[in-house]
């Protein structure tokens, strides 16, 4: 089981790689990401078609009613205070988040793995459910979506698909 | 490029200063505006590229960790550490996770 936040929700379906995972996994989101996603859906930008059609999948995912204020700081938003939360309930084996300014709290916060959205392509690749070039493409049309910060990350897990 | 016409409220100690600017340098408003905000576009633009490529250098350990720190913020620093740490892994990582 994993828990999915809002970043990195929204990655995945901007990469086209949402409905792939939701096949593959059992994935569990928050009551509060979906709010998030319902306020970043009226965007007019690639983030705001990314959470449209991750809402348009809701019925794939499971969604917990729970919030995490305690968690909340600077760094971590509601949202991923809230996956936090979600976390120590289910006891799920990974969060994931493509929040990359959150990770070094979330790491703290979670005795489970922390992982960014590109470990999950390469899992589906080692799956067998997506084609290596296809979670290529999709690490591509994600990176073009980042800032300063996020874009030389996705160009770093770039090697998880080229020491194949 | 052609030009749009734009609506946006200034500060008026700012609009006094541009037109004292406007004309002692023989502008006017319009073009003064266009000059002051392709140089901030400018500046902030090869910044961001500028610290952009310094996270590539960490990422290639062209540089350590403390430079990083220096030139983009410790906190920004711990993000691009703590990334760079998870994908190192994430050949193990994704291994875990393909076989849940």
């Amino acid at each position: 089981m994993l828990v999915i936040d809002t970043s990195a929700l929204v990655s995945l379906a901007v990469g086209d790689a949402l409905g792939v995972t939701l096949a593959e996994f059992d994935v569990v989101a928050t009551h509060v990401v979906i709010d998030e996603l319902e306020v970043t859906a009226d965007y007019d930008d690639e983030h705001g078609r990314g959470a449209s059609t991750v809402l348009d999948q809701l019925e794939r995912i499971d969604s917990l009613d729970i919030t995490g204020e305690k968690f909340v700081t600077s760094r971590i938003d509601d949202g991923e205070a809230s996956c936090v939360a979600a976390m120590r309930e289910i006891d799920a084996a990974f969060l994931i988040t493509d929040d990359y300014r959150a990770l070094p709290e979330l790491q703290h916060l979670i005795d489970a793995e922390v992982a960014l959205s590109p470990v999950v392509l390469r899992a589906l690749v080692k799956r067998g459910a997506l084609s290596e070039d296809t979670a290529k493409s999709a690490l591509e049309t994600i990176a073009e979506q980042r800032d300063w910060l996020g874009a030389p990350i996705y160009r770093y897990a770039r090697q998880l698909f080229e020491e194949v | 490029m052609g030009t749009k016409r734009v609506n946006f409220r200034l500060p008026e100690e700012l609009i006094t200063h541009a037109d004292i600017a406007a004309e002692i340098t023989h502008k006017n408003r319009t073009e003064l505006l266009v000059e002051a905000l392709r140089q901030y576009l400018e500046e902030i633009e090869s910044e961001e590229k500028f610290r952009e490529a310094v996270v590539d250098l960490y990422l290639d350990d062209q540089i350590e960790f403390g430079i990083l720190v220096d030139i983009i913020g410790r906190q920004d620093a711990e993000a691009v550490r703590a990334s760079k740490e998870v994908l190192d892994r994430g050949e193990e990582l994704a291994d875990k996770l393909a076989d849940l």
